[in-house]
């Protein structure tokens, strides 16, 4: 996934865009996750706090195609981060029905450049 | 386990911040079993925080509206009495709850969670109601069992911020969900405080049965407005209200699943749905 990382500064950060590294305050205080797609109430809390520059790993989906590899991070990064939410289920067939339909619903979003 | 028990915490409700006199006369009316649209409107009239508030709730609850409505006069020629009488209720209830601001815990979140699964309850009862005919769901009832499920953590955080610390720390500690931290650390959990609150607070009844059975809804009838509630709180986990470490999605009860007549493709619509709808959710966030 590296070879997709990217520092920029926050003012280029845009919804859409996926944290490369946990974002920590005074060290020990996580604010933002790895992973996480920011929104743009994650940029504005970002912007409040005086971040100046953030680690992503994917591009601005509206600005310029994604290459293959940026693609693959990103879907990386979602099955990650769906996984992560569903820790706690069951392995009942209701539940890994709702797990594959939020998977696939979340990947067909980056496919959409969503 | 902590010392706290259920009990403590209902006797506590008296001491929870009142609303302000007009919203309490307001909900006080609601309750009656004629409500009169010319009466309801001029007492809402009274607090125009109020009436902006219903009227916001009311706009962002009826999707598909082709232009906003502007005044309360309005809305009830528009969307009628009983969707008004719900809505104002829910903007009423929203004032008490406002009153409740818990130290150190993460009440942007909690508003965005709560706002996020009114969303995702209401367009589960349209999507339940579209082409059948007898009893359907009331998607502005939906809707507010969707804003008040969780409830009962806003009361622990507010009134009981040492145990509720103790109830973090433990989820935190085990990485598990916050309901069982509950019943380890507590021995009772959110769903039981917020249920015997809308009943102290003399919610309609099927409110009070949502939020306290909205983990557990195969305990109720398949016509409880606890199984919606129930899956619209686990869409708006895996929609990301709130996105963060600490959204675990809930465990899904294949019962109240299969009681509703909804395909995969159906939840995925209306995953899609509610994510364009995302912004709906900063006017019903009761943070200001």
């Amino acid at each position: 996934m590296s070879d997709a990382l990217r520092t920029i500064p926050i003012e280029q950060a845009t919804p859409g865009m996926v944290l490369a590294e946990d974002l920590r305050h005074n060290a020990d205080n996580l604010l933002l996750p790895r992973t996480l797609i920011l929104s743009e109430k994650h940029l504005d809390s970002l912007r409040r706090r005086g971040v100046r520059e953030i680690n992503i790993i994917a591009a601005d989906t509206s600005a310029a195609p994604c290459s293959a590899a940026e693609l693959q991070a990103m879907r990386e990064a979602v099955q990650l981060q769906v996984q992560r939410q569903f820790r706690h289920a069951s392995q009942d067939p209701t539940t890994q029905a709702l797990y594959r339909t939020v998977l696939e619903y979340r990947l067909e979003k980056i496919g959409r450049g969503g | 386990m902590s010392t706290l028990t259920l009990d403590m915490v209902t006797a506590d409700f008296g001491r929870l911040p009142a609303a302000p006199d007009v919203t309490m006369e307001l909900l006080e009316y609601l309750q009656r079993d004629e409500v009169d649209a010319a009466h309801l409107s001029r007492l809402i009239s009274r607090d125009q925080a109020l009436a902006a508030r219903a009227l916001r709730i009311a706009n962002s609850s009826f999707h598909g509206l082709q232009s906003p409505v502007a005044t309360i006069d309005d809305a009830m020629t528009v969307r009628g009495l009983r969707a008004m009488h719900t809505l104002i209720t829910t903007a009423a209830i929203a004032e008490r709850l406002m009153a409740l601001q818990p130290v150190g815990s993460d009440l942007h979140g909690f508003w965005l969670h709560s706002a996020g699964t009114a969303l995702c309850a209401q367009a589960l009862a349209q999507k339940a109601n579209s082409g059948k005919t007898g009893t359907l769901w009331n998607s502005e009832q939906a809707f507010t069992a969707g804003l008040l499920h969780d409830i009962g953590s806003l009361v622990l955080a507010t009134r009981f911020p040492e145990q509720y610390a103790e109830v973090l720390a433990c989820r935190d500690a085990n990485d598990c969900l916050i309901i069982e931290a509950e019943h380890d650390v507590l021995g009772f959990d959110h769903a039981q405080v917020g249920g015997a609150l809308a009943l102290d607070w003399k919610l309609a009844g099927e409110l009070a049965e949502a939020v306290a059975w909205h983990h557990a809804p195969e305990e109720q009838p398949a016509s409880s407005l606890a199984g919606l509630t129930h899956l619209a709180d686990i869409m708006a986990h895996v929609l990301g209200f709130p996105d963060g470490e600490n959204n675990r999605v809930p465990l899904l009860s294949a019962v109240a699943w299969n009681r509703f007549d909804l395909t995969w493709q159906d939840f995925k619509d209306l995953m899609a749905e509610i994510d364009t709808r995302r912004h709906e959710t900063d006017i019903l966030i009761l943070t200001d």
